[in-house]
């Protein structure tokens, strides 16, 4: 058996699938590798999102390699071996799923040991995850050798892929894609998801069962004689994708409250991240505790730093804007480094600390009327408590700048916690420095 | 039948010309079934590897059965290969033109000269395929390539406008030098080697 197998893998596409795989898994992993480098549920989404370009080519070398021996005019030479069907297709299941999922198993053991040195938050559900992305694997080079028994023509293999590729693309995750138990369960890719939250292990149960199913029929079509047989074949994908929207459940992605746990610096516990970025906090201690400490001063200041607990992305519960707890700085940690840490300046980090010490980013949307109010009213007042250079600041945060630094200590703080209240509550921040106007 | 003309339709049949055209059919089918998410985006992808599964289906017409024994006919092979291939790519081409030219709706449309490119580009790949590896494997690297620059977008150096020179919209020299490059290179080749055997 074992010589077969080896026959079987160096006649066959088994070493190109396996190589161009892992090409392709290698590549289209990579691409988001800051997003998922230093945690689990974020490598298991990148991970299942590169079926978008790895399953067309699986698909595409099952049903080249199962149309072999018609293409070759040897069925009836290999019929009268005294081997049956099923056995003498063993050698090419084997061989073609097994270099499918070894090249991605390979290659995403490879990320997964790189994250497993950096992960601050396991809750061991992403094994599962990753292991339905390999029966995936599998179960579309079997079904593309059933494919490529019934249809050998050489046509049938771009098609194939191409169709799969359609099929995917409109699948891929995003505002596009619908939001149901279906689709959940027939696509390989996971709908959005962060670190913040985890996959319900519900959903790749049900995934397990659907894939599963496609794998057998493509097994039974492969080994199917007859017209009655290859109907018969669809069967145990139709039962998988059945049962398994019945298992999937209604929304696959839940919140996992251990990742967002907030972790605060043994330093100085106002300085707050969650777990799973929890390899952020020293590059965030620095710069937070400057802020804080320049903000002693003004009445009503800020004494807490701490990472914002909701996602960005899939959070849409906010509470309104200017409704925060007035006390804590919420800031978001979208851009990391590979190792976990902060992708920016600490000065741009410190920067962005007092920004949204001193007002509430959501009121002043970008653009939005106020904006640039709020915005000059903020360089000012930054610029001012931080004691960096006014040289950069525009005309009217300039003179706020110089007219607040012209006023008593007191008056200056003053004004400056008028401000802020203003600015975290959907107010006009300049109308309290330029003392137009009393607190709304 | 005069003998010209049964010989015409002995070619189309020996290369699977009619179940090509059905290909191109399903592939206009697919663009107009693009139309019908509301999405341009979606549309415009649609279009495209709408118009990539009609270049899949020319490779196996690029070699006849027997080649060898072709190639031994008294006829003159590069004007024949050279007609097929260009009839092949403007017939695709003008499919899905006409079905976004139906559709009428610029906005979800892949843009003309970006569709012209793709077909024929693709078309031309394909033939330089044909050439170097054969017929058979030759949808490999056009299907390939063109696969793998839907799913990455567009790029923004030249070396990345090179090798994602299918969707650079808008149109970029270095793109459109390399889809014209692919084009006349692809035709030449096949044309002079015809498919290796």
């Amino acid at each position: 058996m074992f010589r077969m197998l080896r026959l079987e893998a160096k006649r066959s596409v088994a070493l190109a699938l396996f190589l161009v795989l892992a090409a392709l898994t290698r590549v289209f992993l990579w691409m988001d590798v800051q997003e998922w480098a230093a945690a689990w549920t974020p490598l298991l989404f990148s991970m299942r999102s590169t079926a978008l370009t790895g399953l067309p080519a699986v698909l595409a070398a099952g049903i080249w390699h199962g149309g072999r021996e018609r293409r070759s005019g040897v069925t009836e030479l290999f019929a009268a071996t005294p081997r049956s069907g099923p056995v003498r297709l063993l050698p090419a299941v084997v061989v073609l799923a097994g270099a499918a999922v070894l090249a991605v198993a390979a290659v995403t053991g490879w990320a997964a040991a790189g994250v497993s040195g950096r992960a601050t938050f396991n809750d061991g559900q992403w094994p599962l995850g990753l292991a339905v992305g390999l029966l995936a694997v599998a179960a579309v080079a079997l079904l593309g050798l059933g494919i490529g028994r019934l249809a050998p023509a050489p046509v049938a293999a771009p098609l194939g892929a191409v169709l799969l590729f359609l099929v995917l693309v409109l699948g891929a995750a995003g505002d596009g894609r619908p939001v149901n138990r279906l689709v959940d369960t027939v696509l390989p890719m996971l709908p959005v998801t962060d670190g913040f939250h985890r996959v319900l292990p519900a959903l790749s149960a049900a995934q397990i069962l659907w894939f599963t199913g496609l794998g057998v029929t493509g097994v039974l079509l492969a080994v199917a004689a007859t017209t009655r047989t290859r109907a018969l074949a669809a069967i145990p994908a139709a039962a998988g994708l059945g049962l398994g929207v019945l298992v999937a459940p209604a929304g696959a992605i839940a919140p996992a409250p251990g990742a967002t746990a907030l972790v605060c610096a043994t330093e100085d516990a106002r300085v707050c991240v969650t777990r799973v970025h929890s390899r952020a906090l020293p590059d965030l201690l620095g710069p937070a505790r400057t802020v804080l400490d320049a903000f002693a001063a003004v009445p009503g200041g800020p004494r807490r730093v701490q990472e914002d607990q909701l996602s960005w992305m899939l959070d849409a519960d906010r509470g309104a804007p200017g409704t925060g707890d007035p006390d804590t700085v919420l800031i978001g940690l979208s851009y990391r480094t590979r190792q976990g840490g902060i992708r920016w300046k600490p000065d741009d980090v410190r920067d962005m600390v007092a920004r949204g010490a001193l007002v509430d980013q959501r009121c002043y949307a970008e653009g939005a009327e106020g904006w640039p109010r709020a915005d000059a009213a903020t360089r000012a007042v930054t610029t001012l408590l931080l004691g960096t250079s006014p040289d950069r600041l525009g005309p009217e945060a300039r003179t706020v700048h110089d007219s607040l630094r012209a006023l008593p200590a007191e008056e200056r703080a003053r004004r400056i916690g008028e401000a802020r209240a203003a600015g975290l509550t959907c107010g006009d921040p300049m109308a309290a420095l330029t003392g137009e106007g009393a607190v709304r | 039948m005069t003998p010209a003309l049964r010989g015409v339709v002995l070619h189309l049949r020996s290369r699977s010309i009619p179940a090509t055209g059905l290909v191109f059919l399903a592939a206009a089918a697919f663009t107009w079934a693009g139309y019908r998410a509301d999405d341009p985006g979606v549309a415009q992808v649609v279009g495209l590897i709408a118009a990539v599964l009609g270049v899949a289906s020319v490779a196996r017409t690029l070699a006849g059965p027997d080649e060898e024994l072709e190639r031994g006919t008294p006829v003159r092979w590069r004007l024949v290969r050279t007609l097929h291939l260009t009839l092949l790519g403007g017939v695709l081409l003008g499919v899905l033109a006409t079905v976004h030219a139906v559709a009428d709706r610029p906005t979800h449309a892949v843009p003309p000269v970006g569709l012209a490119l793709a077909v024929t580009a693709l078309t031309g790949l394909t033939a330089l395929s044909a050439a170097l590896f054969g017929a058979q494997a030759a949808w490999v690297p056009p299907i390939g390539w063109a696969l793998l620059m839907v799913a990455t977008g567009p790029r923004p150096s030249v070396f990345e406008q090179v090798l994602t020179w299918m969707v650079q919209e808008p149109r970029t020299t270095a793109s459109t030098a390399t889809a014209l490059t692919l084009a006349v290179l692809g035709t030449l080749a096949y044309a002079l080697r015809g498919s290796r055997h």
